[in-house]
């Protein structure tokens, strides 16, 4: 029951990257590898910010502006251009893994190499229904869900969200409606970064953080999104919680050493049997 | 030209298809067809845009499979025998699937509508390339085998013959996009037959080929069909479909998913493509006060000009200077100048390929153009991303790909801001894009239109039954009424213009 | 004159692995992020073969060879049903699950520690033990891929490569079975990339996980784009030009604890670079799309 508890909360997060990058990926085509980029700035944006002591809640405020924006930026100076000129998905993540490199180096360059952590001391436990729970795992979880929650209602619910749904379907139609996907491409990104530095803040509160995990945390993002499926919004996070959970079992019934292993195993396997994924739709007949 | 006379083995068929059948989503596209293709027989395969043409010849090509259905081939005496569904046994099988590779194998072998030469390699290599079965096709062999090596000096010496013949002996080193489209589908073609093919599939050879490149091509096909036994299969659209039948034994014509099959002189008209409906389009507009007349334009195309009052003056809408658009190697359409003027409606017919939709995509904005301007009402509207240009008053219907798929027919509509009055309640709120029919999909598309003066319309008309039709040629009267420009795209068709025009003007 | 033939036998090493790499990305439109796993793994089969079982090089260079070969066959024989930009994916998982397997099957591989001790390479009793030989040896290896890759690029076998990059599916209309192609060119590339983690190993005799990782991968990706694909000489400009910017770094006095960072952040800018205003590389052929 514990291991189940820790695994969903862990889910939370991984689903909260795992919208972070799908809502870029399905609206764009884009691998957003660059998230990974994000996922390593926050928690140190935040250290530092908490460190010259302006109080949390500025701290978080400005961190997110800066993420936020930093996001924005990676579209308008980057995949924008590169759209107009009718690159390939593959050139698009290419340069991503580009952006990637270059901003994980600058942190190296002005924060060091060590792992740090965000709370001092040991964390605050408290028991609840027979499962232990520390007190960054209850914030992490229910931050998680409800900013989950809110985020698939909108969805649904807004004209916006529905434009979102649109933009992934067909662009192309979709400004021939007048829609301006310019803002629209943008909004996604901000939304990319809002949850990116959400799920990053939440889990280096739990566990620290250092400059060479974000391409990881990408990648686990980015298999929940195919298994959850391509095109579909909800699937990823279904899949990022049941990520959590399957991880966690694994580690505790082998090591920590082999969660990776066996989550990639899990994508091969999903990609030979069912490429769409859980929820998505198989794809458009291939043009011929 | 010289006629034909194929001796049609009759006793020998290399083709037969029975029940096949193909649905897309909620449209059924092929419907339990039957057909016999005969040794040495040359067939015209024809029928509307959507008819499932293409879908039948991507079937028989190996490039897509039918629902259920069973196609057998029975070439220089090797029978070959597939059927749907298939077992599960035989999709584990890696060397029996149903794909391209597979039936060129066979002997099938196709020529696309857009050529695809390879655009990095010269024309010799493109030739050379094509030779089953070549040793050093093998990297091991390539490395050590003396023999690999010579039979790839062979393979040159005999493919530069062939170019040679084609008239390129001069050519052999250039890239493909230095050569004339007529020459490029000769390549095109022998490649297919070096490949060995003994089933072409030719989708649309002569598309966009003016009357000199039409008959080197014919030429060439029928040189090909007396000397190499070919059985051949030509797509064809409604333009060049005489000259077609003077060549084909067969015709097979694709209505709604069925084949009707016929010998080629018992076609005395071409009735298919009747554009009835374009006849009486252009009369409602024309009515008693206003005229038609009708501009030739290079390529074989022709642009039709309605106005509801000829006296009345008008301002112009559009205009294109001297566009050049290029889609990947290929110029498709070479400094093109339109004048559109507001409360006129245009009419532009041309054989698939010519480009139709290249230019609609280009002053949408969908796609860049290589030069020349697109002038709105004095402003040019070049650099202007597409959402910007709808903005201004330019709304667009494409052929394809017009509705979104995840979404139902309720949410479309609200994204568009319309209410789907225009054809009543025939759509229901509930499905989801991807599962309408093609009839349903355009109505839908066409609902969705956003209210606009520059309305460009791609093959509106596809799909839609009498009542829709009537409702859209309604719709089209009360836009021109209201001095709203229409340019219309259409593939050729045969209506009696003699009783509609007054003059016809040569503008190329 | 040491360290000038020191530079020489890692540009020799980079060439080849350059050169196989390109097979791959500029040839059979595999995009490889997990190229320095297999390096790796060559690498690895070679040091264990010879630190603890005692072999010779040139049966362990061999079975390295098959090894890594036969790891490709792995992933390229299922993996026709992929699209191109799963295929990435597919290769950055299998860089980190490789990465991870050589971290930490400590029985196997002694995990983080690395292998010590592997031995000069000996040919046929002709024992490698100067650096001028160690040269001569890379360079005969590079020799030997080069004409390898130049003999196969130009002959039938490459040419339906080309074509396949060109147009798949017409390629597939002229009756070539493409999914075997990719089977022979990842082959081919993953053994040849093996070789080359042959050479290094016995060249610094003490190997361990860090020098395979994605960061490797990375820069033999860049030398591929900032060198330009899809002819023979664009991969080799760029093991040249990639291998020159640590050394021009080392005359601007960077000290050694950012000069690696300095240096991927280099490559990472060089890749912006090339993608946006350069996209066939400095002396490539094919223009990515």
């Amino acid at each position: 029951m514990q291991i189940l508890i820790n695994g969903t909360i862990q889910g939370l997060l991984i689903s909260l990257l795992a919208i972070g990058f799908s809502i870029v990926y399905n609206s764009t085509g884009i691998i957003y590898i660059a998230q990974g980029a994000i996922y390593t700035l926050s928690p140190f944006l935040l250290f530092s910010f908490i460190k010259v002591g302006i109080g949390i809640p500025i701290a978080v405020f400005f961190t997110f502006v800066i993420t936020i924006f930093l996001s924005m930026s990676f579209e308008k100076i980057n995949h924008w251009p590169l759209y107009k000129k009718e690159a390939s998905p593959l050139i698009q993540l290419i340069s991503s893994l580009g952006i990637y490199i270059i901003i994980v180096q600058i942190i190296v360059l002005i924060w060091g190499n060590e792992t740090k952590v965000l709370r001092g001391g040991v964390d605050t436990t408290c028991n609840f229904l027979g499962v232990i729970l520390t007190k960054s795992q209850i914030i992490g979880g229910m931050t998680g869900l409800l900013f989950i929650i809110l985020f698939l209602i909108w969805l649904k619910k807004s004209d916006t969200g529905l434009m979102l749904i649109a933009l992934s379907d067909n662009p192309v139609q979709l400004s021939l409606l007048g829609h301006d996907i310019v803002k629209l491409r943008l909004l996604t990104f901000v939304i990319s970064g809002l949850f990116t530095t959400t799920a990053a803040s939440l889990t280096a509160l739990d566990v620290g953080f250092d400059p060479q995990g974000g391409l990881n945390a990408v990648l686990i993002a980015i298999v929940a999104t195919i298994i959850g499926g391509k095109g579909s919004f909800v699937g990823p996070v279904m899949c990022g919680v049941l990520l959590g959970i399957v991880r966690s079992q694994v580690v505790w019934y082998t090591s920590a050493r082999w969660e990776d292993a066996l989550t990639f195993l899990f994508l091969v396997l999903f990609l030979f049997f069912r490429p769409q994924g859980i929820l998505g739709s198989k794809g458009r007949i291939e043009s011929l | 030209m010289v006629i034909i006379n194929n001796e049609v083995d009759n006793d020998n068929t290399a083709l037969s298809v029975s029940g096949l059948t193909k649905a897309f989503g909620g449209q059924i596209v092929l419907h339990d067809i039957s057909l016999n293709l005969k040794q040495g027989e040359v067939v015209l395969l024809r029928g509307e845009n959507g008819s499932g043409k293409t879908t039948l010849v991507n079937i028989l090509t190996g490039n897509l499979e039918p629902d259920k259905g069973e196609i057998q081939l029975n070439i220089n005496g090797n029978k070959e025998n597939f059927s749907w569904p298939r077992q599960w046994w035989k999709e584990i099988n890696p060397f029996d699937h149903f794909t391209p590779e597979r039936l060129v194998w066979e002997g099938v072998g196709r020529v696309w509508q857009d050529i695809r030469l390879f655009p990095t390699m010269s024309t010799l290599e493109n030739v050379m390339v094509s030779s089953p079965r070549q040793h050093g096709e093998n990297p091991v062999l390539a490395l050590i085998s003396n023999k690999a090596k010579s039979e790839n000096r062979q393979n040159e010496k005999i493919s530069s013959e062939w170019l040679s013949k084609l008239g390129l002996g001069d050519r052999l080193d250039s890239s493909c996009d230095k050569i004339s489209l007529g020459q490029m589908k000769r390549v095109a073609i022998a490649r297919a037959i070096q490949a060995g093919a003994k089933i072409l599939f030719l989708d649309e050879p002569l598309s966009g080929l003016d009357n000199s490149g039409i008959s080197e091509v014919m030429k060439y096909l029928e040189t090909i069909a007396r000397e190499s036994a070919i059985t051949i299969v030509i797509v064809e659209h409604v333009f060049n479909i005489p000259t077609i039948l003077k060549f084909a034994s067969t015709v097979w014509t694709l209505s709604n998913g069925k084949v009707q099959i016929n010998k080629a002189h018992e076609i005395m008209e071409n009735t298919v493509n009747n554009g009835n409906h374009l006849h009486d389009l252009l009369r409602q507009i024309a009515g008693d006060k206003g005229t038609i007349y009708t501009e030739q334009l290079p390529n074989g195309a022709k642009l039709t000009v309605a106005n509801t009052d000829s006296l009345k003056e008008s301002q112009t809408a559009l205009e294109v200077k001297d566009l050049v658009i290029k889609r990947g190697i290929r110029t498709v359409i070479d400094g093109l100048s339109l004048t559109l003027k507001a409360g006129h409606l245009y009419l532009l017919e041309a054989p698939n390929g010519w480009g139709k939709s290249s230019l609609l995509d280009v002053i949408a904005g969908i796609h860049p153009s290589e030069s020349g301007r697109i002038i709105l009402r004095g402003e040019e509207i070049n650099s202007l991303p597409t959402y910007s240009r709808i903005k201004k008053g330019i709304t667009y219907l494409r052929s394809q790909q017009s509705v979104f798929t995840s979404l139902s027919v309720e949410e479309q509509r609200r994204l568009a801001k319309t209410e789907g009055r225009l054809f009543g309640n025939t759509l229901n709120c509930k499905t989801k894009g991807g599962n309408l029919s093609g009839g349903e999909k355009q109505k839908l598309s066409i609902e969705m239109l956003p209210e606009s003066d520059i309305y460009l319309l791609d093959e509106p008309m596809i799909g839609l039954d009498d009542e829709a039709l009537k409702s859209f040629i309604k719709t089209v009267k009360n836009l021109i009424y209201k001095s709203k420009t229409i340019l219309t795209a259409v593939p050729n068709v045969n209506f009696k213009r003699e009783k509609l025009c007054c003059t016809i003007i040569n503008n190329i | 004159m040491n360290y000038i033939l020191h530079l020489l036998i890692y540009l020799d090493i980079y060439i080849i692995i350059t050169l196989s790499l390109n097979l791959l990305i500029g040839y059979s439109g595999l995009f490889q992020l997990a190229h320095a796993a297999y390096y790796g793994i060559g690498a690895y089969t070679t040091a264990l073969l010879m630190v603890r079982l005692g072999w010779g090089f040139i049966p362990s260079i061999i079975s390295s060879i098959f090894v890594t070969g036969g790891l490709s066959l792995f992933v390229s024989l299922p993996a026709w049903r992929f699209r191109k930009d799963y295929f990435v994916i597919l290769s950055l998982a299998m860089q980190v699950a490789i990465y991870s397997l050589l971290y930490n099957w400590i029985d196997l591989t002694n995990g983080p520690f690395g292998i010590t001790g592997i031995p000069r390479p000996s040919i046929f009793g002709y024992q490698i033990n100067t650096l001028f030989k160690m040269f001569s040896l890379s360079t005969a290896l590079t020799l030997i891929c080069g004409t390898i890759v130049f003999i196969l690029l130009r002959s039938p076998w490459g040419r339906v490569l080309n074509a396949m990059r060109d147009d798949e599916l017409a390629a597939r209309g002229l009756g070539k079975n493409t999914r075997l192609f990719k089977v022979q060119a990842f082959f081919i590339a993953c053994a040849m990339v093996a070789i080359a983690g042959s050479l290094y190993a016995t060249y610094v005799s003490y190997i361990d996980p860090t020098s395979f990782t994605l960061d490797e991968s990375i820069l033999m990706i860049s030398m591929i784009i900032v060198g330009g694909t899809g002819n023979f000489r664009g991969p080799i400009v760029g093991a040249l030009t990639l291998i020159a910017i640590p050394e021009i770094l080392r005359f601007l006095y960077i000290p050694d604890a950012i000069a690696a960072n300095i240096r991927l952040l280099i490559y990472g800018l060089l890749i912006i670079t090339m993608v946006h205003l350069r996209p066939q590389g400095l002396a490539g052929k094919y223009r990515f799309k």
